[in-house]
């Protein structure tokens, strides 16, 4: 069995894949959480990780994914991993990362244009490159040709660490870890122009899990816009990849924002372009639909999620019965809890526990006595 | 698919009219904790029985998958009955929820009731929470969604409802198809009418039975094997229960008529009233293996609740007409006579414990027929014999001359209805009645020792057995299975200590070339060299005992350590005649706590030699040991004492030990003379330590290299020395030469020059 641990971070990704192997990725990390607030309902990711390596006697992650360098994807990570480009980042129970994924974004990105957190995990992946080891980049455009060169690297040195869409990720196979990455994004169209969006140039995986046989399809997206994610299906249909973009698990691109659905917010329920439209409809019976945000509003607001694209993605639910899951939702939104899919035979189950009210009080901070 | 709920029992109410604290907990618990997957949607009463009923929708954890068709959200209706002895019921109220294992047999099918529980509501009570509760309901619809919660490894459901009436029959009578003969049965009640209506069928032990038994005649009937999986009800009519076994393939009435029609010269038969076993094979899964049977017997009666005898039953599947007590055969079947008018009351067989049946209940294998004669049948005695029986092992005669006394029955196996008869009857008669079949016990009373009338059945008994067990507790009476009686079976004695601590079994090996005598003394050896067996005779307050002979216990002694030390004893032979080498073994219990030490000691090979009169039994370890003595010291010779006993009557002597060489000794080449300092306090330490059951019994020294054995003068003079010291006591001189690989012995007499 494998199992996906959604963290509840309000508008940020982090999440878990544990594979029935024991080997274990990580998808972003933002430890957004306000340590100082005792009202803030998002986990500590710090101590969670912690935890969950704890349970697994271990110290490290097979793989880091970080999609991309937005703070929401990436926060906090310059404090909790041990980096091996700068000693200042090493030690004191520092979490190993064994082999760190980036898109080649987060290479070639002006260091200037990137917030300090972002540059510490460019500078860290700019050191895994240049040394040539514990490094995935994804695609390879002309920009990360240029950048290695500067560095006196030739490309072809390092084309073992790279890989580009449409190709499985070299180190994972369904018949022996129980499964396999297909690659979609950054496809090498979305990296020829001016000015590097960031967003654009995310990762966006597809999952395939075999469970005793049973496949589980599961796609992780960044933050891809609609046009990116319309041009992503294109591109998959031409190749008659379609089968590439079927899923039973949906994690939804930034944060339930209308702007991954079509350019036009809409009054009760955002309308997809046709591409996006055909994607949602690639779900699987029971499929589910995971949005790593904050509850979804009653009222209009101009930062995601946004009603109208939950609205949008419940319907779609209700086609195939599926659930529409929103971390700071699961399971209620006074106690949000992690997300936890298993995937096994009957495929993907949501585990769904009541917390015992004895354990309330043991999972949090005791009110001040005096 | 939209869809439909039936109503819930019972009237609407607030919630603040709930009555049972358990209804009002669960309620409190949903509207204050405000828990996930779980809502209430109202709450009713029921009047009759009075009781609260909250209406809950719980959310499922579902896979993308499922086996049964169970809902993301599930209705229920909550029953909390206000006689607070009853379990809850739990009722789905989707009027399509599917029917699933694991459901309560009602009345009326729908609502169906989950059975959510395998543990009696009385013990559930105890740590019940509103949480655990939902919990448990939700497990419960995720588990049979996945088709997960009947486990792989559970047994297999019931294929009909239970009886509550248990019939004890033979298991042979349920294995057998039974188409060739009816089976005749007793059929009788036991107990009060307060106790559980039991009937006890009996085929041919008839002695057993009580008066008012009812002879009936049985029929066994096999069906096709099906999935185990959904309940059913049990057939009220033979065509009811024809139809069942129809669904399968089989045709009850059918195979019923053939049976019938091969009877039909049986007119002797004809009064007695039928009962019909059915035995139906189950399997986990469609077409896989049978993994065990459901078996249910039927009392045919008919509308009036009188039994239905046979010719009445024939006449009612329309096989024949009786007239004048004679049935007449129909040319033709009657199909219209279905058996609607014969009614069925539903009895729930269960096998009675034969041997077999009571070795795989003991975890065994197989059943031991190995023939034991067991001598004694006091605590220990009918204690073991008891467990060994329990567990279908061995066939058993059990010679014992005593009568059950009050004082036995504080610590015996038997109990007060046995009181004034033979120990070794009573207890046959009990197991016996114990296990069923062919009788496993057979009892004689007598004294081994002097038989009388009995001397020849006790002879035979020998003769044949495999094993002579010895729980005489008496030291005369291992000593004359031993050496007086003629039997190639294997001995084996299983005796207290007299304080009751510990319990030993000596048991000679298969051949027998180590007789059980010659283990007693090596156990007294041990008792003397192995510091934690020092106080294995001796008496609490270390005084000596009275009696030799005797291995009487105190006649303080709990029951516990009696019970602790047969289970010990009874695990101790089963495993002991597993293998064919001999055995000493000690379990010593912490009077305390009955913990309980092991002390395995290594027998040594018997060494026999005939001597004039005399016999001199000795062995392997104690030669080694002088060999090893005289080795340390050549060139010069040594010796020292020998430790053993005599026994007088048959002629033996037993030597088991050596003190060695006292220091103040003169060990030259050509000669030895034996010290004494520290000899006598040794001797007299044995003779406490033993009981004495060892002490001094003669000398010996060695011989330097190449001088043989042959008595010197000097030798001569010394064994003459001795015999006139141990003639004081009626013992014989005892001396032993050693050499190189040569070992001398002289009793009462020594070859002249």
């Amino acid at each position: 069995m494998h199992t996906l641990t959604f963290y509840p971070l309000g508008n940020a990704d982090s999440y878990t894949v544990q594979l029935a192997t024991g080997r274990l990725l990580l998808f972003d990390y933002a430890n957004v959480r306000n340590a100082n607030d005792d009202s803030d309902k998002r986990i500590d990711l710090d101590g969670a990780l912690r935890d969950l390596l704890a349970a697994l006697k271990r110290d490290d992650f097979d793989v880091v994914a970080f999609t991309h360098l937005d703070d929401d994807h990436i926060h906090g990570a310059s404090e909790f991993f041990h980096l091996d480009h700068d000693r200042v980042f090493q030690g004191d129970g520092r979490i190993r990362i064994t082999q760190l994924w980036v898109p080649a974004a987060a290479i070639t990105e002006n260091p200037d244009d990137l917030g300090e957190e972002a540059k510490i995990i460019q500078a860290e992946a700019r050191h895994r490159l240049r040394e040539g080891t514990g490094v995935r980049v994804f695609s390879r455009p002309s920009t990360l040709k240029a950048w290695l060169e500067s560095e006196g690297v030739s490309l072809e040195s390092r084309a073992d660490l790279i890989t580009d869409a449409g190709q499985l990720v070299p180190g994972f196979d369904k018949a022996v870890d129980g499964v396999e990455f297909f690659v979609h994004s950054p496809f090498a169209a979305r990296h020829e122009g001016e000015l590097i969006d960031r967003n654009s140039c995310s990762l966006v995986f597809q999952a395939t899990f075999d469970a005793d046989g049973y496949e589980t399809r599961f796609i992780l997206s960044a933050d891809s816009p609609h046009d990116v994610l319309a041009d992503l299906v294109r591109v998959t249909k031409a190749h008659r990849n379609d089968e590439r973009l079927a899923w039973d698990i949906f994690k939804l691109p930034h944060h339930c924002s209308y702007r991954s659905l079509g350019p036009d917010k809409g009054k009760d329920v955002t309308v997809p372009v046709p591409e996006v439209a055909w994607l949602f409809g690639q779900g699987a019976q029971r499929g589910m639909v995971v949005s790593p945000s904050d509850p979804i509003p009653t009222i209009d607001t101009d930062q995601p999620p946004h009603r109208q694209a939950a609205n949008y993605y419940r319907a779609q639910c209700r086609l195939i019965d599926g659930e529409l899951k929103v971390t700071m939702e699961h399971p209620t939104t006074t106690r949000p809890e992690p997300v936890v899919v298993t995937i096994g035979k009957l495929g993907a189950i949501i585990e769904k526990r009541i917390t015992a009210p004895t354990i309330v009080p043991a999972s949090r901070r005791a009110p001040r006595a005096g | 698919v939209p869809e439909t709920f039936l109503d819930a029992p019972g009237r609407p109410v607030a919630t603040d009219e709930l009555a049972t604290s358990r209804a009002n907990e669960l309620v409190r618990f949903l509207g204050e904790a405000e828990p996930p997957f779980v809502q209430l949607l109202g709450c009713r009463h029921i009047d009759s029985p009075p009781g609260d009923v909250t209406i809950v929708e719980v959310e499922v954890e579902l896979g993308q998958r499922q086996v049964n068709d169970i809902r993301r959200f599930e209705r229920l209706a909550i029953v909390f009955w206000d006689d607070d002895g009853l379990m809850p019921e739990i009722l789905a109220l989707r009027d399509d929820f599917p029917s699933v294992p694991h459901i309560n047999l009602r009345l009326v099918e729908l609502p169906r009731s989950l059975c959510l529980y395998d543990e009696p509501w009385r013990d559930l009570k105890r740590t019940w929470t509103p949480l655990s509760f939902i919990e448990r309901i939700r497990w419960w619809l995720a588990q049979t969604a996945a088709g997960t919660l009947h486990g792989a490894d559970q047994p297999l459901e019931p294929l009909l409802m239970d009886s509550s009436f248990p019939l004890v029959i033979a298991d042979e009578v349920l294995q057998q198809s039974g188409a060739d003969a009816p089976e005749l049965l007793a059929i009788w009640r036991t107990g009060d009418v307060d106790e559980r209506c039991t009937l006890i069928a009996d085929r041919g032990r008839g002695d057993l039975a009580p008066t008012g038994q009812q002879g009936f005649v049985a029929t066994v009937i096999h069906g096709t094997p099906q999935t185990h999986g959904v309940i059913r009800w049990l057939p009220a009519t033979l065509r009811n229960l024809h139809a069942m076994m129809a669904t399968v393939g089989d045709d009850l009435l059918g195979e019923l008529r053939a049976r019938l029609q091969r009877w039909e010269n049986k007119q002797d038969l004809l009064d007695r009233p039928i009962i019909l076993i059915i035995v139906l094979p189950k399997s986990r899964t469609i077409g896989g293996p049978v993994e065990s049977y459901d078996t249910r017997a039927f009392i045919c009666g008919l509308g009036d609740a009188t039994p239905c005898p046979l010719g009445r039953f024939g006449q009612e599947i329309g096989v024949w007409e009786v007239r004048d007590g004679v049935a007449g055969r129909l040319l033709q079947i009657d199909e219209a006579k279905d058996g609607e008018q014969i009614h069925l009351v539903a009895l729930n067989p269960v096998p009675a414990l034969s041997q077999a049946h009571a070795a795989r209940l003991n975890g065994q294998v197989n059943v031991t027929t190995s023939r034991i004669a067991a001598i004694g049948a006091g605590a220990l005695g009918s204690q073991v014999a008891t467990n060994l029986a329990r567990a279908g092992w061995g066939q058993w005669t059990v010679i014992d001359e005593d009568v059950v006394l009050p004082h036995n029955l504080a610590r015996h196996a038997l109990f007060g209805s046995a009181l004034g008869r033979a120990k070794a009857r009573a207890l046959a008669t009990m197991l016996n009645f114990t296990v069923d079949g062919e009788p496993i016990t057979e009892a004689i009373i007598a004294d081994v020792l002097t038989p009388g009338p009995a001397a020849e059945r006790v002879d035979g008994t020998f003769r044949d057995a495999e094993v002579i067990l010895d729980m005489s507790a008496s030291v005369t009476v291992a000593r004359y299975l031993a050496r007086d009686v003629n039997s190639a079976a294997r001995r084996i004695s299983l005796f207290l200590n007299p304080d009751g601590t510990d319990v030993v079994i000596l048991a000679e090996d298969r051949a027998r070339a180590t007789r059980l005598d010659n283990l007693e003394l090596q156990l007294y050896r041990s008792l003397i060299n192995d510091p934690r067996l020092c106080n294995h005779l001796i008496r609490k307050g270390g005084q000596i005992r009275y009696g030799r002979t005797c291995r009487d216990v105190s006649s303080e002694l709990p029951q516990e350590l009696v019970a602790l030390h047969a289970a010990i004893g009874s695990r101790a032979v089963r495993n002991t005649t597993r293998n064919d080498a001999a055995r000493i073994a000690v379990w010593q219990a912490h009077s305390d706590d009955l913990a309980v030490d092991q002390i395995e000691i290594e027998p040594a090979d018997m060494v026999e030699r005939v001597l004039g009169e005399w016999r001199l039994c000795t062995d392997r370890w104690l030669m080694d040991k002088i060999a090893r003595l005289r080795a340390e010291k050549l060139p010069n010779e040594t010796g020292g004492v020998l430790i053993g006993a005599f026994d007088r009557e048959r002629k033996i002597a037993y030597v088991v030990d050596t003190i060695p060489s006292p220091p103040d000794s003169t060990e030259w080449p050509a000669v030895y003379i034996r010290g004494a300092r520290g000899l006598r306090t040794r001797v007299e330490e044995i003779g406490l330590i033993t009981d004495g059951m060892l002490g001094y019994t003669g000398e010996w020294h060695a011989h330097p290299t190449g001088c043989g054995v042959t008595p010197s003068n000097d030798d001569r003079k010394a064994f003459a020395w001795l015999a006139g010291n141990m003639a004081h006591d009626g013992l014989p001189p005892l001396m032993l030469i050693v050499g190189d690989d040569e070992f001398g012995w002289h009793i009462e007499r020594i070859p002249e020059a």
